[in-house]
């Protein structure tokens, strides 16, 4: 499309000679509005030009369209830091309470691990002067 | 001529002088662009506010719409934008203008309030060599206009984008947000309207 500012006589491209009368109106008030156009006063050319002006320097001062992603990564960004930073070690925190669920857990894994390690030794579980104990108590036992 | 398309997406990733080149050739097809378009934007604006303050605040209100949102997008797509852009702010002044007189039985402006236009005699009497054919377009002009806001706003739009703008009917249409089948119709009635009214004054 033809935007040249001096263009005054341009007329609808879609009109065609079957409308007669129509396109000779269209083509008097087209002229009439364009030369119309000429006759505005100095004030209002000038604040015209100024708040063209304004239009083009806030169009240069646009941010550009690939700036978007890091619109979108900054969130996500943020929402990282806050989760390395507050959410972790407050989980942590709360996990090493005492009666807290996770506590009791971890403290089962410590006896379990304590009983393989007993079990395992090569030492025997009792001593030797336990033993005969034991034995005299399991054959006084029998006995009564 | 497709250099705005590049306002902003160019200057960046470009570096040194082609992007300042790149960034000064959307800046002068932007302001080519508005320059062809404001003095009929402000007609526009003024016919249907009859205000002249008022019309100049919605022009610049549309081209600054145009530049921060659109400035981007193809020059040959600015037109039916610009316009678009000025019929809603021309619609939400009319809305905010009736609700204000509701609200304080404030009277309609009409064509005669704040009429600036200087009188014809003077230019007569000032004896420039354009002076009759001043006259002859202000009286023109003075039965034009009223005529033109008196159409139902869809005509208006439909005759303003086709006939004073020139805007093709697909662009008319785009502009409007309607089918080209609306566009001719409204134009048309648009037209008979206008052929009455100016049946007496326009030969």
């Amino acid at each position: 499309m033809n935007i040249e500012p001096s263009d005054t006589t341009r007329i609808p491209a879609q009109s065609t000679p079957a409308d007669g009368g129509e396109d000779a109106l269209i083509a008097q008030l087209h002229a009439q509005l364009r030369a119309q156009e000429q006759t505005l006063d100095y004030t209002t050319t000038t604040r015209l030009r100024a708040a063209r002006a304004r239009a083009v320097a806030a169009a240069a001062a646009r941010k550009p369209a690939f700036a978007w992603p890091w619109a979108a990564v900054a969130p996500l960004a943020c929402a990282a830091l806050v989760a390395g930073w507050v959410v972790v070690p407050k989980w942590l925190a709360t996990s090493a309470l005492p009666n807290s669920p996770v506590s009791t857990a971890q403290l089962e894994v410590v006896d379990l691990l304590d009983t393989l390690e007993l079990l395992s030794a090569e030492e025997p579980a009792l001593p030797d002067d336990n033993l005969d104990f034991a034995l005299w108590l399991e054959a006084t036992r029998n006995d009564t | 001529m497709q250099v705005g398309a590049q306002f902003g997406h160019v200057s960046r990733p470009q570096l040194g002088e082609n992007a300042t080149v790149s960034t000064a050739q959307a800046a002068a097809t932007l302001d080519a662009f508005l320059a062809g378009a404001e003095r009929r934007a402000f007609l526009i604006a003024q016919i249907a506010t009859h205000d002249r303050d008022e019309a100049l605040d919605l022009v610049q209100d549309a081209m600054l719409q145009l530049a921060r949102r659109y400035g981007g997008r193809p020059s040959d797509e600015w037109p039916p934008l610009f316009y678009r852009i000025l019929e809603n702010r021309i619609r939400d002044w009319q809305r905010r203008q009736t609700t204000r007189r509701r609200l304080f039985l404030m009277p309609k402006l009409t064509p005669d309030d704040g009429d600036e236009r200087p009188d014809p005699a003077l230019l007569v009497a000032d004896g420039a060599p354009d002076a009759p054919q001043r006259l002859m377009q202000d009286a023109a002009m003075a039965a034009l206009e009223p005529a033109i806001a008196a159409l139902p706003t869809r005509q208006k739009e439909a005759f303003v984008l086709r006939v004073w703008e020139g805007l093709s009917v697909e662009d008319t249409a785009a502009a409007m947000g309607c089918s080209d089948g609306s566009v001719k119709t409204h134009l048309s009635r648009a037209l008979n309207a206008l052929r009455t009214r100016l049946a007496g004054v326009w030969p």
